[in-house]
């Protein structure tokens, strides 16, 4: 490359990397409102690091961004804290205190309502058996929305709280932990409004049984098409033939079908043509999480084991990420300091061959960081900045192997364009393979798992393609113009003719 | 470095890792891992004050009536000699129009108390509340009924396997992919070498935390095991390039599969120490800069740099060796040819 187009590529490659550096590190707006920032961004859903940046970033409810979560604690019916039952017997007076109070049996620092014991005053194995429904209704809707460092906890044996991180968004934590927390029967019915609607009903069948909702509801799942979010309702063709008549008549007026859990209207959905299709697609407000918390509700509605003990949720909370505040910011410092230490290695081993090294892993690291912000499953969390780490490790090892074989050429007395050339021919196809095979097991394995390690595997698959295509062409690339404006080029990459290299 | 990696040696190491694998598998089955960084199962003080407690000051001190009051409830839960981890939250509430999540404004202490028991809950409880209705306390503690509450509980956690046997299914695919390639690439011999590396390391590793019981979180183990399985992965396709670089070369024709492979492993020693040093390194400035909960995150997966370096060095040749051995001989039988002294020999043996 003659110097000339080395000044040209070098000044394109600069602008390029101080750009791309622009655009991650600084936050700009456009079209008015929307934001362009791709660190608070990234930190979304994460329950372990805290807000590690300035500038004020906030959820859609206007809390500061402080990763962490939010719990509830949901009370099945006839079940309320000891607080509570305290509160409402100090309100009542006379025999309606004295009613009140014989209503209740505590149980530490729950209060149960007497109906629900059984002769020995514990609690009856009716309640238990709802409850323990309920609570495998819980745990698959809470480990079915694959959320990092969703929890439930029994509490208090007769109580449940369920922990998810934040989702960015109020109105979508809301509707989560809705569906997760609304139990009982799933109905149907269809009229003008909840109350008065005409509930599906149940007919005897062949075998004597009366139906069920299975008979007509297979399921539910959600689904994202064109940036709308939806929950499909796969219905049975009895189903079908179901809706096809309650909607037949709805081109001319239309009609409302409300979709409810127990007591809580999940959808009310307005029909104005007839519905023909077994998969009724339904969407409204949602985003992805609040859709596939609806269809999972749901779902495990229709195909658990049923319960009609509903729940209502007390004692919220807004919990801090688990590692603290600085978490983040913490993690970035260390970040730089590992990134520091392995230019330093390079600046010193190499002399100024380094900014091929330097120009590599910012080639490297600003698309890992756009690529981060823009695939909406990806945020930065512990799992994230260790695969970054790793990629920048193999791009590093890369350029070191090649760095040492150029050296070793060199010194034997090749002149060093044949020894670069030399150098990247002998470790071309083992850098390859290597790459390779680091991102296949990545790719593979994001596939298939789930929460942590498929982001951590996601991340490190596209770390090691990038890599990959960094150390085999671009720092070549870079290397040689580099070099071509560099006066003595052995000085350039500090290496020397026959010097005592080891075997590399 | 050869005379380290001596059969009885090879065979006492190969041994010692099959015993850790099984120990850790029967512990794993009888007690699964020390998921206590997670909380799980424990006993919970929950103290939570209104916006008047966490915004007025104690007129002699102006300090926040908050501070006063959590630093009572600490003196009290020392004096009841208890240690305890502290989280605060702030309190959240369904909005009345059962649309969204409002704010109550609360501040919600939990006292996290090891080995507390429920009589001892109940007596901080009582002696907490007394605290704060005492005339001698702050005013604002009882202005209302409602600015001071206190509560405890017990919790248990109810664990998702599903994170954990997709991850395991995800990294064994992925890990029979990625050293398909390598078979291809490089031969059957490189292919199962690698595979076994990979699975021994990524069973190393859980059967080390299973065994030591170090408190790790219940998602932790998984990626342990997946980043030393990525590490094993990436080192024996170093070696195998080195392999494979060798066979082809001058310098080592007319030597057998075992020759090379231990010639290989002899003078790439250092390098592969060198990289699991680095990524230890790597790991270990990460954990100790960042936070004290990054710290206890981040830091065993040392365990995932050491393992793999440990079975591209010695399990890995090992299971090349024979291996070549045996595809060797096949296809000098098929061929029927020329043997070789060295062969002839290590066939009878």
């Amino acid at each position: 490359m003659g110097k000339k187009k080395s000044a040209a590529y070098l000044v394109l490659i600069t602008v390029l990397i101080l750009g791309l550096c622009l655009m991650c590190f600084l936050p700009f707006f456009y079209g008015g409102v929307k934001g362009f920032n791709p660190f608070p961004s990234m930190s979304g859903k994460d329950a372990l690091l805290g807000n590690g940046f300035a500038d004020g970033y906030t959820t859609d409810g206007g809390d500061d961004y402080i990763g962490g979560g939010y719990s509830f604690v949901f009370y099945p019916e006839g079940v309320i804290p000891l607080s509570d039952y305290e509160d409402n017997l100090e309100s009542k007076t006379g025999d309606e205190q004295t009613k009140y109070a014989e209503k209740y049996q505590t149980f530490g620092e729950l209060c149960i309502e007497k109906e629900l014991l059984g002769e020995d005053g514990k609690p009856g194995e009716d309640f238990l058996a709802a409850f323990d429904a309920a609570v495998c209704q819980f745990r698959t809707r809470v480990r079915e929305l694959n959320l990092e460092n969703a929890a439930l906890d029994i509490v208090n044996d007769y109580s449940v709280r369920v922990f998810l991180p934040d989702l960015g968004n109020r109105t979508t934590q809301f509707s989560v932990f809705r569906a997760v927390g609304t139990m009982g029967e799933f109905t149907l019915s269809y009229g003008s409004s909840a109350d008065s609607a005409t509930p599906l009903s149940y007919s005897r069948k062949e075998n004597g049984e009366f139906e069920t909702i299975n008979d007509y509801v297979d399921g539910a799942y959600s689904m994202v098409r064109g940036g709308t979010s939806y929950v499909v309702i796969r219905f049975t063709s009895k189903g079908r033939d179901m809706l096809q008549s309650w909607t037949s008549d709805a081109a001319n007026s239309s009609v409302t079908i409300y979709f409810k859990i127990g007591d809580t209207v999940l959808i009310p959905l307005t029909i104005n043509e007839t519905i023909t299709e077994k998969s009724l697609p339904i969407s409204g407000s949602y985003t992805s999480d609040s859709a596939h918390a609806i269809a999972l509700a749901i779902d495990t509605a229709v195909n658990s084991t049923p319960t009609d003990l509903s729940f209502t949720a007390y004692s919220g909370a807004r919990h801090e990420a688990l590692f603290g505040g600085l978490a983040l910011t913490l993690c970035y410092v260390a970040f730089g300091v590992i990134a520091l230490a392995m230019l330093a290695f390079f600046f010193v081993r190499y002399h100024l061959l380094g900014f091929v090294q330097l120009y590599s892993f910012l080639i490297y690291l600003l698309p890992m960081i756009v690529l981060i912000w823009g695939i909406p499953f990806l945020h930065i969390g512990i799992e994230t900045f260790l695969a970054v780490l790793f990629g920048a490790a193999l791009l590093s090892f890369s350029n070191i192997a090649v760095f040492e074989s150029a050296r070793k050429e060199f010194a034997l007395g090749k002149t060093i364009a044949s020894s670069v050339k030399a150098s990247y021919k002998k470790h071309f196809w083992g850098v390859f393979d290597v790459h390779v095979i680091v991102a296949l097991l990545a790719f593979v394995t994001y596939f298939i798992s789930i929460t942590q390690l498929s982001v951590f595997a996601f991340t490190l698959g596209l770390g090691a393609v990038l890599s990959g295509l960094i150390s085999l062409a671009v720092g070549r690339l870079n290397w040689a113009a580099m070099m071509s404006l560099a006066k003595n080029k052995g000085a350039f990459c500090n290496f020397k003719r026959g010097e005592d290299t080891d075997d590399e | 470095m050869s005379k380290l990696r001596s059969k009885k040696l090879l065979a006492l190491l190969i041994a010692v890792s099959a015993v850790v694998i099984v120990a850790g598998i029967v512990l794993y089955a009888l007690l699964g891992f020390n998921t206590a960084q997670d909380l799980s199962g424990s006993k919970v003080l929950e103290v939570t004050y209104s916006v008047n407690v966490a915004s007025e000051n104690v007129d002699e001190t102006n300090t926040p009536a908050g501070e006063v009051l959590e630093t009572q409830c600490e003196a009290l839960i020392k004096a009841a000699g208890l240690s305890y981890s502290k989280e605060v939250a702030t309190g959240k509430v369904f909005d009345s129009d059962g649309s969204n999540i409002g704010d109550s404004y609360d501040t919600i202490v939990s006292y996290t108390l090891n080995g507390a028991s429920d009589e001892q809950l109940a007596t901080l409880k009582e002696a907490i509340v007394s605290y704060a209705a005492a005339p001698t306390s702050p005013e604002v503690f009882h202005r209302t009924s409602e600015e001071v509450s206190v509560t405890w509980y017990q919790t248990e956690s109810v664990s998702f396997n599903k994170a954990a046997w997709r991850g395991a299914i995800a990294l064994a695919v992925g890990a029979i992919v990625a050293l398909g390639y390598l078979t291809i690439r490089f031969g059957v011999s490189c292919g199962v070498a690698g595979l076994v590396c990979c699975a021994h390391d990524a069973l190393f590793t859980l059967a080390f935390f299973a065994i030591t019981r170090i408190p790790v979180y219940s998602f932790a183990p998984l990626l342990y095991a997946a980043i030393a399985a990525f590490v094993s992965v990436a080192v024996w396709a170093v070696l195998s390039v080195r392999i494979r670089t060798n066979i082809k070369s001058a310098e080592f024709a007319g030597k057998t599969g075992t020759e090379i492979a231990n010639e290989t492993v002899n003078s790439s020693w250092k390098y592969v120490l060198i990289v699991a040093g680095v990524v230890a390194a790597v790991i270990a400035v990460f954990g100790i800069v960042a936070a004290s909960g990054t710290r206890a995150l981040v830091l065993p997966a040392l365990l995932a740099a050491a393992v793999p370096a440990y079975s591209a060095l010695f399990i890995g040749p090992a299971v090349y060796t024979p291996v070549r051995k045996a595809f060797d001989d096949r296809r000098a039988a098929k061929k029927g040819g020329y043997v070789g002294k060295k062969k002839k020999a290590e066939l009878s043996e």
